[in-house]
Parts: structure tokens; C-alpha cells; sequence
């Protein structure tokens, strides 16, 4: 039971950063393999701007993701859109945000040096009781908000207009900018809400571990699993994927040993590619004719 | 290919970017360092010193720059021994240590060596500096396999306690009064090692380790190791652990599921990047062992003059003491010779030593001996015992044979 | 007071398409393409839309170039198009993808509601409203891509191959449905078919494009007189 509840609040950290691939995947068809530095980013900037006393926490949040958001559609721009023109098989983009990647923590770790720094911002200290479990009230919160950014986005996409706008241009990029929208500007914004996405789990997840220019890294192989496994093409993929593998390595650690733990969640995600490529709750990619 | 190639070129930017802020680069070349007393009397020994300059792990680097620093003019006063040091980089890479040993010893003619910092690394040449006869100072790594008494006469001298010594002390602790022992260690070569040593103590000694569970370095959390801990009835914890941050990840998880063991034990490496990331009930119960008492006599004045002379916190205290030692016993030995490039000759002035100094007031005497070249040894009553205040001050608890007595 | 064409130059990479063509929409004008397969048609019609790239020649509405502005901006100034195989998104209800035409109009409201009047006509749109794009028939797709059109408020409008894959049938409603968007709209509209005969009756002028080339021009009718095109599209034997 403990290794269940427990599972599923970790399930929804990863979740949570798995939304910001998921985001960038359905709308523009490509990775950002810089997200862990643009975690780093967020909780850096955040602290950055805790000394803002008149600031309220939220404020100071908000402020880390607005950073994010912005260097994330830039990078979007300047980084993805050059390299991805020579049609689908075109993934350069793959070497370019990897090398961002590499330059963000370069930078990062120049201006901030490599030791985890204190995070108050947003920090809830001590634990609750959740069906007989002992659970970090932070890591508590960051699994709520991994339910309502998922909840928020899901209405979104199906109730207003820009969302309207994000499932036409996943289905059909071309056809969106005969409808007067420009595919490039709705993937500018889809970066910058995931990169925003990103840098709120880096701020809330550095109040824990402390904000280091390394924090991200072992993030992002979980929350790539977690995209994978729930299928990159579905917005309720995150909450499945991170459901599933939080309890399935929590279990597997309680049962056999700590270092089982990830095994087994990275077991899952061949798993998942072998019978069911496009994820669980993914669509299988449409074949243009 | 125009874009990926004006990719690399900003890369290439990023990367001197880099370089420059962190400011690399070689040491000045020797001017005047003979080895032999000059016209003032004093000699000026080239010392070769080697360490992560660059990269995450500076601090590596650094306790021996900042102890430099400080005590440079007090050797000259007290031994008429002057340093002139010749630092290479390592980046705490194998293949740059090998390369940045071999440009001291090869190219520089340095006179002795120092360093590297890192465990692994110095494992990886102590072959080479074995053969190049030069006195090599190891005021850092704790490897017990970095010193093969095989080789006489042996040129290595460690200034820091070993793994073998440390896991004899904690095991003495973790075991008492029958106690069950659960081992978190990082998933790295530190862990590893410390795993090993403290198994094959607990072997040697008729004691089995009840639950032993490994962290990745970064792991959010450490839930499952807990509760196996608790389940298994573990109530003694060793956490053999890197990082200090996850070293908070463990006693994060220990608060949060309640547990409750008699002891906790760790190491020095809970002194960096931890305080940041835990709060004081989660280190309200751990202990440490190290054979200096940070808080009175040489070790604490040692310190206390690091911290006044650079403005700085001692990069890693305890080795900030080491290279006081190292140098102490170097200085002394150059000055019994009168000439440093007698290498063998200063080699076995440092193996016969009579008395260490550490400060101004702590004295050992006689520590080396031909397959001893160690500064420290297992003795329980030498060693001490601290815990944490809630500003994660040490607090001295006795020594490690007081705390056997009446567990702290 | 029109869509001119002017001495383009396009093509995918380096094998050039079209050579030189130049064409004319007047407001209101229906005015057909015919060719053979590759001749170019639907290179030409792809990039009036903005979908590729101009190499050399011009595009102008009333007067001013519009040869460098993306896809997008040109949907939004009224210029709109219908692409080959309907091209509606898939996975959207019929409304929604109707709703996404009317993006292309915004800042160009007023007047009576376009679609309005084709939900009038044709009442199997308000019933598939709900339904998703993909479950529809051909001819059904058809029409909700010739509205979604509508929904954008075009000024010209561009239709590649609307009747391709359709029965005969099908073909004359969606024909009766362009000749019904002519006269809602007053848009001039720039048909390019392979059935040739169908748009040549419906059509006011005409042109042939052979190979990159305008081979014939003029009124549609005397277009669809004349030998060449009887041969050659309308299946005549000569």
C-alpha cells in the first residue's frame, strides 16, 4: 500500500515534466532534449528573484517560468524550426537541442557553480499521512499539479479556441497555415508553455533537492519513459505513463531492492515500444497520402 | 550544412566562453627553484601539484590552493622551505590526470609531487610516480590500495585516513551492542568502496550486514530503501553516499517514513552540499567519525586560519588539514637534507619523521614506518566522534571509543 | 481590381515546374485550369497559397505583391484555398474544423455570416456537425472543406481537383456548390481540374497548362471548342 501511494506521488513528478514533451510533440512533432536544463533554469531564476520580498511566492514562480517560457520559444525558433525544413525525416533537431542542452548547463554551472543551492521559494516542509504512508507535503504538491496542469490542458485543447488551434496544427501542420494560423508562431507558444512547464517542476522540485545546474538530468530519463509509455501524442499520456511507472519502480524497489526500481520502469517502456509503439493512450501517427 | 556548421561555431564560442570564466590554464614555469638553499638560506622546492582545477568537482582543487595560500610564508619561516607550485589540471578525468602527471614529472622536473585529489585517479598512476622516484604526497584520497608496500622503498605518504581505517571505526560503532546494520551507498566508486571495506570489517569480525541497498546519484527519492531498512528490522544505518544532496534524499526519506534507528552514521562527505538541501530534524541523529577534532587544538586552528586568511570557508576541512600535514612533514624533511632534488634522501626523511605538526599545537610523533606510510590508524581512542547542531555545526561528542561506551 | 499571375517561376528543388506563367482573376470570375497530369496545376495553385516558394515572376492582388508573405498572412488577406484530397483534420468534428476556417477571417467581419447560408442549403452539415472530419464520405468531405473555405471570408479562391475521387454524381453537387459560393461571396475563384469538361462548362475563362506552360487562353466555351482540348481532356476522339 505504502509502495503504491508512494508510487503514484512520484508517477507524478515525472508526469508532470513528461507534459512539457508530450506538448512540444503533439503541436511541432519534435523533442526539446534540453528540458532538464530548462529545469535548472527555472529553479535558478527563482532563486534568483527570492530575495523579492514584496514578490509572493506564486509571483516569484510565475516569474521563473515567464524566463523559461521565453528562452524556450527562442529556442524554438532559432534552434528547432532551421533544423527540421527538410521534411519529416529531417531530425536534426535532435543534435541541435542536445547541444543546447550542453551549452544551458555550461552556462549554468559557470554562473552558479556545480553545488545544489537552498530553495525556500514555494517549499512545503514535513510530511502528511496518505493511507497509512508517509508523504513529502512538496512531493504532494507537485503530483496535485501534475493532475491540474494535465486537467487544465486537457480543457483547454478541447474548449478554447488556441487549443482548438494546437490539435489542428498536430494533425496537419500545412493545412493550419492555409486557415490564416502560422505553425511556427503555435510552436513558439508550445515551447514556451512547456518550457514554462518545465521550469515550475524545476522550481518545485529544487525546494526539495535544492537547485543544482545537474537537477534535470536524472528527471529526464524518467519523464522520458513516463511520455513513452503514455504515448507521446496524448495529453492524458502523462498521468497514465507516470501512474504506471512511479508504482511499477516503487513496487519493484520495495520488493527487490532499490536499484531494481528503475529497471523495471525502463523494462516497461520496451515493452510498451514493442507491443504498443505509439504508447498507450498514443494515436498512431496518421500516413499522409 | 551552413547551419550546422555556424552551430558549431557557436558551440565552439560557448565552450571558450566557458574555459575563460572558469579560468583555466597552466601554471607559471619555474624560475629559480634549484631544490638547494639560495643566497637567503632558503631553499625553493618546484612542486608538482595536480587536481581538478576545472569542473564539478573544484573543490577538489581548491583545499589545497587555499591551504597554500595560507600557510606558504609560515613553512618559509619555520623551515626556510619555500614552495613554488606547479599546478596542472586534471579535470577529475583518469586520462587528464595521466597526461597532467607525466607533463610535472616529465617536462616540469618538479621535485615532488602532490595530489591528485581523487581516489580513483591516483590509483590510476601510482604506478607511474612509483617508478619516477619522486616523494608523492597524498593529502587527499583514502584508497588503501593507492600505497602497494610491495614497492620499497615505497614513495607514497598519505596525510588522510584510509577506508580500511574508517570502516574499522564505524564498524566497531554500527555493530555495537549487537545491532542490526542496513548500508545505503552511492551507486559510484566511492560507495562501492565503501561497501566493500565495511563488508569485508563486519567479515573479518564475525558480523553480517542485514540490509544493503545502493542510490543513483540524483535519485528523487529513497522511499523503497527505507521501508526495506524497516522491514528487515535495520536499526543501525551506515550511509556510504557521494553526494550530499543524496545523503538529504536518504534522511529525507528516513523522516518522512518515520523510521527511527539507533544509529546513523556517515562520512565527511555529508559536510558538502548537504546542509542546503536538509533541514535539522532530518540530521538531528547523524553522526560522523574522523580521526581531527575540527573544534580545539592544531586541526581547529588549521582551519580557522584558512578561513581569515582567504575570506573563504574551507573548501573540505578535513583535507585542508591533510596538506597542512603533508606540507609540514615535506618542509621538514627538505630541511633535514638541505637539497630537494635528493629525492631518496627526502624520501626517507619523511619515512623517519619524529614529530608532525599540525597548527600550532598538535603534535604526532613517529607515524610513519617502512610499510606504514599512513599519518593515522584505527585506534578508536584517537579518533572522534561529532554530530550536527541545528545550524549543522559539528558538535563534538567524545572520542569514538568514549561513544562505543556510552553510544552518544 | 484582381489575382495576377505573373510570369512565375517555381518547382521543388532543382527540377522547375512551372515556366513563366501568367494568369488573371477578376472579383466574382470563375476561371478554370486544365491539364494533364504534371502539368503543373497543382504546383501552381500550391504556391499562389504560399505553400512554396517563388522563384522568379510575381504574385499581386489589387495591384500590390504578395509574392513574399507566408501561407498564413495570405489566408488571413482573403486569399484561400481548397487543397488536393480536401485536406480536412482528420480527428476534428466538422464544426470544429469549419471553426478553424473562420480563423483565417478574423479582423474581417461584418456583413451576413457566409456559412450561414450554406448550412441553409445543405442541411447535412448542421446534422454531421458533432461527427469527427474522417468519418464522413468523400463527397460530404468535400463540402465541409468547400465551407471551411467559405468560413475564411475568401476574396479568391483557390480549388485544387474538388472533384477527385468522387462519383459523377458527387461531382455535380459540389459543382452546384461552387457556382453557389460564387455568387454568395462575389470571390473571384481559380479552378484547377482534371475533369476538364465540368469546369469548362462552369468556368467564365479558361487556360491549358502543358508542361510548365500557358499552351491556350480565353473564354471558357471557346476554349472547350477548340481541337487541341477536345483531344486532348475531353476524351473527343479527333
Amino acid at each position: 500500500m505504502d509502495a503504491l501511494v508512494l508510487g503514484l506521488v512520484l508517477g507524478g513528478l515525472y508526469a508532470l515534466l513528461a507534459q512539457s514533451f508530450v506538448l512540444t510533440f503533439i503541436t511541432t512533432k519534435t523533442l526539446n532534449f534540453a528540458v532538464g536544463e530548462f529545469v535548472a533554469l527555472g529553479a535558478f531564476v527563482v532563486l534568483a528573484v527570492a530575495g523579492w520580498s514584496w514578490l509572493p511566492d506564486v509571483g516569484k514562480l510565475a516569474v521563473g517560468v515567464l524566463v523559461a517560457a521565453v528562452v524556450g520559444a527562442a529556442a524554438y525558433r532559432f534552434l528547432v524550426v532551421p533544423f527540421m525544413t527538410e521534411g519529416e525525416h529531417d531530425v536534426r533537431w535532435l543534435l541541435s537541442t542536445v547541444a543546447l542542452s550542453f551549452v544551458m548547463l555550461n552556462l549554468i554551472t559557470n554562473v552558479e557553480g556545480p553545488s545544489p543551492q537552498r530553495s525556500e521559494t514555494a517549499r512545503l516542509s514535513g510530511a502528511v499521512d496518505v493511507l497509512g504512508a508517509g508523504v513529502s507535503k512538496q512531493q504532494l504538491l507537485i503530483a496535485v499539479l501534475a493532475v491540474v496542469v494535465t486537467v487544465l490542458l486537457v480543457v483547454a485543447s478541447k474548449k478554447t479556441s488556441a487549443g482548438l488551434v494546437m490539435r489542428a496544427v498536430s494533425q496537419d501542420p500545412e493545412t493550419t497555415s492555409l486557415m490564416g494560423v502560422s505553425p511556427r508562431l503555435v510552436g513558439m507558444v508550445t515551447y514556451a508553455v512547456a518550457m514554462g512547464i518545465a521550469a515550475l517542476t524545476g522550481t518545485l522540485y529544487a525546494a526539495t533537492v535544492g537547485a543544482s545546474p545537474v537537477m534535470g538530468a536524472p528527471l529526464l530519463v524518467a519523464s522520458i519513459a513516463v511520455a513513452v509509455v503514455g504515448g507521446l501524442s496524448s495529453l492524458w499520456g502523462p498521468l497514465l505513463g507516470g501512474a504506471l511507472y512511479g508504482v511499477l519502480s516503487e513496487v519493484t524497489s520495495y520488493e527487490f531492492g532499490a536499484i531494481w526500481g528503475e529497471t523495471a520502469g525502463l523494462l516497461l517502456v520496451i515493452v510498451v515500444l514493442v507491443w504498443r509503439p505509439q504508447g498507450l493512450l498514443g494515436r498512431r501517427t496518421e500516413v499522409k497520402l | 550544412m551552413g547551419k550546422l556548421r555556424s552551430m558549431h561555431k557557436a558551440l565552439g564560442v560557448a565552450a571558450a566562453t566557458a574555459l575563460a570564466l572558469t579560468g583555466c590554464g597552466g601554471g607559471a614555469d619555474a624560475g629559480g627553484a634549484t631544490g638547494s638553499a639560495g643566497e637567503d638560506g632558503v631553499i625553493t622546492v618546484k612542486l608538482g601539484v595536480v587536481g581538478p582545477k576545472t569542473g564539478p568537482a573544484s573543490l577538489y582543487y581548491e583545499y589545497m590552493d587555499q591551504t597554500f595560500e595560507t600557510f606558504s610564508d609560515d613553512f618559509e619561516e619555520k623551515y626556510d622551505v619555500r614552495f613554488e607550485v606547479i599546478s596542472e589540471d586534471d579535470q577529475a578525468s583518469p586520462e587528464e590526470t595521466a597526461r597532467a602527471v607525466s607533463r610535472l614529472i616529465n617536462e616540469k622536473g618538479v621535485h615532488a609531487l602532490m595530489g591528485p585529489p581523487l581516489s580513483g585517479n591516483s590509483l590510476q598512476v601510482a604506478d607511474v610516480v612509483q617508478k619516477s622516484q619522486l616523494p608523492w604526497l597524498l593529502p587527499g584520497p583514502n584508497a588503501d590500495e593507492i600505497i602497494n608496500y610491495d614497492i620499497q622503498p615505497n614513495w607514497a605518504f598519505m596525510t588522510n585516513f584510509t577506508n580500511q581505517q574508517i570502516m574499522a571505526v564505524l564498524g566497531e560503532r554500527l555493530w555495537a551492542n549487537g545491532q542490526k546494520v542496513g548500508i545505503v551507498y552511492s551507486a559510484d566508486g566511492f560507495g562501492q568502496s565503501n561497501l566493500q571495506h565495511l563488508k569485508s570489517w563486519a567479515e573479518e569480525n564475525g558480523h553480517e550486514v542485514t540490509a544493503e541497498e545502493t542510490i543513483q546519484p540524483g535519485a528523487s527519492d529513497a522511499n523503497a530503501i527505507i521501508q526495506r531498512f524497516k522491514d528487515s528490522g535495520v536499526d543501525s544505518v551506515f550511509m556510504g553516499i557521494t553526494q550530499g544532496a543524496d545523503t538529504a534524499t536518504v534522511t529525507r526519506a528516513i523522516e518522512q517514513a518515520g523510521f527511527e534507528p539507533k544509529t546513523i552514521m556517515t562520512t565527511g562527505t555529508i559536510l558538502t552540499n548537504y546542509k542546503d538541501v536538509a533541514d535539522p530534524s532530518q540530521w538531528e541523529k547523524i553522526q560522523i567519525v574522523d580521526p581531527r577534532n575540527f573544534l580545539e587544538g592544531g586541526d581547529s586552528e588549521v582551519l580557522a586560519a584558512v578561513r581569515e586568511a582567504t575570506g573563504e570557508a574551507p573548501a573540505i576541512p578535513t583535507n585542508n588539514i591533510s596538506t597542512y600535514a603533508i606540507l609540514d612533514i615535506y618542509a621538514q624533511a627538505v630541511q633535514e637534507v638541505g637539497d630537494a632534488t635528493d629525492f631518496e634522501a627526502v624520501r626517507q626523511a619523511i619515512e623517519d619523521i619524529e614529530t608532525v605538526h599540525i597548527g600550532d599545537s598538535l603534535t604526532i610523533e613517529n607515524p610513519f614506518s617502512e610499510d606504514d606510510h599512513v599519518l593515522y590508524d584505527d585506534d578508536p581512542a584517537k579518533w572522534h566522534t561529532y554530530g550536527f547542531d541545528e545550524n549543522f555545526e559539528l558538535v563534538h561528542l567524545g572520542t569514538a571509543a568514549e561513544c562505543l561506551q556510552k553510544s552518544c | 481590381m484582381s489575382l495576377e499571375v505573373d510570369r512565375l517561376e517555381c518547382g521543388y528543388d532543382r527540377a522547375p515546374i512551372l515556366h513563366g506563367v501568367s494568369l488573371r482573376v477578376g472579383p466574382g470570375e470563375l476561371v478554370a485550369v486544365v491539364g494533364s497530369n504534371g502539368a503543373g496545376k497543382t504546383t501552381l495553385v500550391r504556391t499562389i497559397a504560399g505553400l512554396l516558394t517563388v522563384r522568379s515572376g510575381d504574385l499581386r492582388v489589387d495591384g500590390s505583391s504578395f509574392a513574399r508573405t507566408s501561407a498564413a498572412r495570405r489566408a488571413r488577406s482573403g486569399i484561400v484555398m481548397v487543397p488536393e484530397g480536401r485536406r480536412l483534420f482528420p480527428q476534428l468534428t466538422v464544426g470544429e474544423n469549419i471553426e478553424m476556417g473562420r480563423r483565417a477571417a478574423r479582423g474581417r467581419t461584418g456583413g451576413e455570416d457566409p456559412v450561414a447560408a450554406l448550412l441553409d442549403a445543405f442541411p447535412i452539415l448542421t446534422e454531421r456537425w458533432d461527427q469527427q472530419a474522417n468519418l464522413l464520405s468523400g463527397g460530404e468531405q468535400q463540402m465541409v472543406a468547400l465551407t471551411r473555405a467559405v468560413a475564411a471570408r475568401p476574396r479568391y479562391l483557390l480549388l485544387d481537383e474538388p472533384s477527385l475521387g468522387l462519383s459523377p454524381l458527387k461531382t455535380l453537387e459540389v459543382f452546384r456548390l461552387i457556382e453557389m459560393i460564387r455568387e454568395r461571396t462575389g470571390a473571384g475563384i481559380l479552378l484547377v481540374e482534371q475533369m476538364a469538361d465540368q469546369a469548362l462548362q462552369a468556368a467564365d475563362r479558361a487556360y491549358v497548362l502543358e508542361l510548365g506552360r500557358v499552351s491556350m487562353e480565353g473564354p471558357a466555351a471557346e476554349v472547350r471548342a477548340s481541337d487541341e482540348v477536345r483531344r486532348a481532356y475531353l476524351g473527343v476522339a479527333g
